[in-house]
């Protein structure tokens, strides 16, 4: 089910809210859209067709998950033991069971390090996402996606960067700078789509349109005159960028092979359930499809927020408390699901090879456990996953130290870094960048190709 | 054959044979909800004939809800809460329900809530990121235990049911978590990683005389004091994944009473001490389920 924009109608039942335009499973399936030229052109070049950045927003304990320590005292290996995985010699945490079994799909970095020694989520997750740190702000490098967004162009009526989220990305109720075109320009910001826990997807900017019925929205004259007398109340940026989504969420709707690669319902019961029902596991099945329509950049991040417990927001992977509460009780269990059963389709749709999937936070978690018996912000050494878009799997780079505080050997991975190459995997060369002025200083990294 | 490789084949046939022996007792589990929406912490209350536990009703926020066993009626305990509420637990009446409750950015109290009056008493936590843990109230009305970190350490606390005076009763170097009471309210269940990966420890209701009860090198957490006291249910990842078992409380008898590739957890006993409330996850969905023990 697509749902956009939403109203309240009176029912049999009571009032309901309901969705101004829904599409099901009636629609017809058709994937595998066809592109304008020169998207064609920069795809041809590019070892990933499409790439998915999992973004685990509010950042994961390294140590409690892909880099665990369980001969380091007790004041830092946590209580969590440890598994094989099909990778020789390497143990995964004994939350992740699904993804250890799957090893050999993926590259683990165990050296990521951020290029900021303080710094909270805001500053931490642009750094993630641009691969630099600024000040003063705003934020003027665009993101990794908005880089082949640019470069890639869309994808018929599809957007060529999607961010899968409820809405913009917060910390603390902070918006996230860096999730944007930046000096690309907004033009180049992620379309925004959210999904249910039941698989229905949203377009959260549409909200705007709340109190509008289907009898009043059958048309752009109408929908305009409409938001004509709410302008008032929007400052005019907020009204361009919404017209802008507007007009690439109409264009979706004219497109029934861009409706039918955003309607869930057209997977089997099965293989839904095999994501699980949850916000991230629908929004991974979503990614797939995303990719399958070779959708050139799509972000899947777990959650809109990034704090544990904060009221009003979703809750992320900040655990300043009950770390290892949350990870055994929820964020493990729905994340280790739905990213095995994520790479399992990738590969048994054919599509493994030429879609690049990259895994991480924005940070590390701090390798002794605070005073709160959980553990806070760490840059110094943290992972990344990296599957597909021709990076060979099995394989482990980087080697952190006896307690996990630092890397020990192997390259130091920088954010920078991190979008370089995922950039030259999609197709955004050395040249194409220097032309974009892009990612200025950034370096492949070399042991993961 | 890599280590992988042969550690899977022998997990595989463990399972085999253990699926058979447990099979009996899997046989046709009542399932109690349908929505498939993440749940914790189930508990029986009044006599058997209502369930609260919580749900992860969005990205945002748990909420408590109670069903009517007889009917399966479902509907939120506490309406007007407006954060969120998990972990909850039962007195024996039904009148008292104690859990964690949200009260700001990473900031959660213990609340104590008199259904009776409609009145609520919180432990509140201390400035800052903090929170408590895994509130159980004693059989006789008088305390609640819970789970707290300062210092480094998480350690087991009771208080009155005043939510005053509350006193530490463990001291390890680990993390201790979900203290439960035995049904005469002498001794005190609870889960510690004082010793590595988490395990189940019973210990005297005044702290004392802590006996280890579990040894494995994977989690065993959430354990819960059969109804006659003679037993403990907990879950433990020992077979690769989330599972329950059940085991004496001298550590003899280990019994594993569920065995599925998706998650079982959460237990909880039903009054009669022939089944347990659980949690599993089926196809995705999380949904509880009424489970027939050996």
């Amino acid at each position: 089910m697509l749902e956009i924009g939403n109203f309240r109608a009176r029912t049999c039942s009571g009032i309901t809210r309901r969705s101004f335009l829904e599409f099901g499973s009636s629609l017809p399936a058709a994937l595998g859209l066809a592109g304008d030229t020169a998207q064609a052109q920069a795809s041809e070049t590019a070892k990933a067709k499409s790439v998915i950045f999992v973004f685990l927003w509010g950042a994961p304990s390294h140590l409690d998950t892909f880099d665990p320590k369980p001969n380091a005292p007790s004041e830092y290996r946590g209580p969590f033991g440890t598994i094989p995985t099909r990778t020789p010699g390497v143990h995964f945490s004994e939350l992740l069971p699904r993804t250890a079994v799957r090893s050999d799909r993926f590259t683990l970095v165990r050296t990521n390090v951020g290029i900021s020694s303080s710094g909270g989520h805001p500053r931490g997750g642009t750094v993630a996402l641009t691969g630099f740190e600024e000040m003063p702000e705003p934020v003027q490098q665009p993101t990794f996606g908005s880089i082949i967004e640019k470069h890639r162009g869309h994808t018929g009526s599809l957007p060529g960067f999607f961010s899968l989220t409820n809405g913009k990305l917060t910390a603390g109720g902070e918006y996230i700078e860096g999730d944007g075109g930046g000096f690309l320009s907004r033009a180049h910001d992620p379309f925004m789509v959210g999904c249910s826990q039941q698989g229905v997807v949203k377009i959260p900017s549409m909200k705007l349109l709340k109190g509008l019925s289907p009898a009043r929205i059958n048309d752009r004259r109408t929908l305009l005159a409409h938001l004509n007398a709410d302008r008032a109340t929007l400052d005019s940026e907020a009204v361009r960028d919404w017209g802008r989504t507007w007009g690439t969420a109409y264009d979706l709707m004219l497109d029934s092979t861009a409706r039918s690669a955003l309607d869930l319902t057209q997977e089997s019961t099965a293989t839904r359930a095999r994501y699980g029902q949850s916000e991230f596991g629908q929004s991974a099945l979503l990614a797939l499809r995303l990719a399958e329509a070779r959708v050139p950049y799509i972000q899947l991040n777990y959650s809109r927020d990034c704090d544990a417990f904060n009221p009003g927001f979703e809750i992320g992977w900040d655990t300043h408390i009950y770390n290892f509460e949350l990870l055994q009780d929820q964020l493990c269990p729905i994340f280790d699901r739905a990213f095995s059963a994520l790479l399992d389709d990738l590969s048994d749709r054919g599509i493994m090879d030429d879609t690049l999937v990259v895994c991480m936070g924005e940070f590390g978690r701090t390798p002794k456990i605070s005073n709160r018996a959980a553990r806070d912000h760490w840059t110094k050494c943290y992972f990344s996953l990296w599957a597909g878009g021709g990076i060979q799997g099995g394989r482990v780079i980087g080697e952190s130290d006896r307690t996990g505080q630092e890397p020990h050997s192997g390259p130091a991975v920088t954010t920078l870094n991190v979008g370089t190459t995922i950039a030259e995997l999609a197709g955004v060369t050395s040249q194409a960048r220097a032309e974009m002025k892009v990612l200025e200083g950034g370096t492949v990294i070399d042991e993961l190709l | 054959m890599s280590f992988f490789d042969r550690v899977s084949t022998y997990a595989v046939a463990a399972s085999i044979v253990l699926m058979c022996a447990v099979q009996q007792s899997l046989a046709n589990p009542q399932r109690l909800t349908s929505d498939g929406i993440l749940k914790a912490s189930p508990v029986f209350c009044k006599s058997d004939s209502e369930l609260i536990y919580a749900v992860l009703e969005n990205a945002e926020r748990y909420r408590l809800m109670k069903m009517n066993v007889a009917s399966g009626e479902i509907e939120s305990l506490r309406k007007d809460a407006t954060t969120a509420e998990f972990e909850p637990t039962c007195s024996r009446d039904g009148r008292y329900c104690a859990f964690v409750r949200q009260r700001g950015v990473l900031s959660l109290s213990m609340a104590i809530f008199d259904r009776q009056s409609n009145s609520l008493v919180e432990v509140l936590p201390p400035s800052g990121f903090a929170g408590m843990r895994s509130p159980a109230i004693s059989p006789d009305n008088s305390r609640v235990l819970y789970s707290f970190a300062d210092g480094g350490r998480q350690q087991i606390y009771v208080t009155n049911l005043q939510a005053k005076d509350p006193m530490k009763l463990t001291d390890s170097s680990g993390i201790d978590n979900w203290p439960g009471f035995s049904p005469d309210g002498q001794s005190i269940v609870f889960g510690s990683s004082r010793d590595g990966a988490f395990e189940i420890y019973v210990m005297q209701s005044d702290g004392s005389e802590v006996k280890r009860i579990t040894h494995s090198p994977f989690q065993d957490i959430r354990p819960c004091f059969s109804p006659d006291g003679k037993r403990i249910a907990f879950v433990s990842h020992r077979d690769g994944n989330s599972e329950i078992y059940v085991v004496n409380i001298d550590g003899s008898s280990l019994t594993r009473v569920t065995n599925h590739a998706e998650r079982d957890d959460y237990p909880a006993w039903h009054s009669d001490g022939k089944r347990l409330v659980i949690v599993s996850e089926r196809d995705g969905q999380h949904d509880l389920y009424l489970l027939k023990i050996p």
